[in-house]
């Protein structure tokens, strides 16, 4: 296989930009962090971060913003992210893993609910089925 | 501990990062078995005794978690290359930056497996950052080998933004395909 060039990655953009103009696409609004600290590298973040990548694709939401940050102060329930959604609390989530990553999207991201097992920072603890675990 | 050696590399680019550098230089140089690893930034950098204090796992320079007194990114570092007969310099300057290097052999049995490069570079890309990053590749075996270096402002340049889903997924793609054409030469030479 031959190594793609800037040239060839520029075309690619374009095709596939006129691609997601054609769809009527929402999600612009959406954000996910993902926490890139120590603990959540070593907790598996960066599987995380590419499951979020093609989920979000499955579901045409090329839009959505993704960006990384360093610990958010809860190393123990790595790997964490959060996730700004419009009509949605901005929530944390922890112990994300794949499948934890599919059911965000799905579920908070599409259906706006929260996946409430896995909400470990806002809202507060009083409204957190379980006590957060 | 980290599982790769990715993983590490990422921990110490966001290191840089973090000491605000506008300029991050990666090079990821293999031959043969040998890896040699350098991450050079003009950061905020660490004077001596930060310096000694950063290999300590119980340090921490406090300004982000008052509370929490762990920094284990250089002390994963130092643990793996301890186990596997590695080496690591830090080497750093207040005021001018920071430089971590190391090297592994990759045929120790403790050495860990290289990792996803590909997704650790998107993911490094994808930090809310100005830092440029030029990440330099080299693998070579037996006379033959590959190499390519990519520039995190290339990538700004032709993409515009590189945090949608849609953009980060073109940048693994054009990743992955300079990954390939270095896994070629692995496969054939090896």
């Amino acid at each position: 296989m031959a190594k793609m060039t800037l040239q060839e990655l520029r075309k690619l953009r374009d095709s596939k930009k006129t691609e997601i103009q054609k769809r009527d696409l929402s999600g612009k609004e959406t954000q996910i962090i993902v926490g890139m600290g120590t603990c959540g590298i070593a907790a598996g973040a960066k599987n995380v971060l590419d499951t979020f990548l093609t989920q979000l694709e499955i579901h045409n939401l090329n839009s959505v913003v993704v960006t990384q940050t360093g610990c958010m102060g809860l190393c123990y329930v790595e790997p964490t992210i959060e996730v700004i959604a419009p009509g949605m609390p901005s929530v944390i989530y922890g112990k994300v893993d794949a499948e934890v990553a599919k059911k965000i999207v799905e579920e908070h991201i599409i259906h706006k609910r929260m996946v409430s097992e896995h909400v470990f920072d806002r809202p507060s603890v009083d409204i957190i089925k379980d006590g957060g675990k | 501990m980290h599982a790769s050696i990715c993983d590490l590399l990422a921990d110490i680019v966001q290191n840089s990062i973090e000491a605000d550098a506008s300029l991050i230089r990666i090079s990821f140089i293999q031959t043969d078995d040998k890896l040699s690893v350098k991450v050079l930034d003009d950061g905020k950098g660490m004077d001596e005794l930060q310096q000694i204090r950063a290999l300590d796992p119980f340090y921490t320079d406090g300004h982000k978690h008052a509370a929490r007194k762990v920094g284990l990114g250089l002390p994963f570092l130092k643990q793996m290359v301890d186990m596997t007969d590695g080496t690591c310099t830090l080497r750093s300057e207040r005021g001018k930056g920071t430089d971590v290097s190391f090297t592994i052999d990759l045929s120790h049995i403790d050495a860990p497996p290289v990792g996803d490069i590909a997704m650790t570079l998107t993911g490094l890309f994808s930090y809310p950052s100005d830092s440029e990053i030029i990440f330099r590749r080299a693998f070579s075996r037996g006379g033959e080998g590959d190499e390519y270096e990519v520039e995190k402002s290339g990538l700004l340049d032709v993409l515009g933004e590189l945090n949608t889903v849609g953009n980060l997924l073109l940048v693994k793609e054009y990743m992955q395909s300079q990954e390939a054409a270095i896994e070629e030469v692995h496969h054939r030479v090896r």
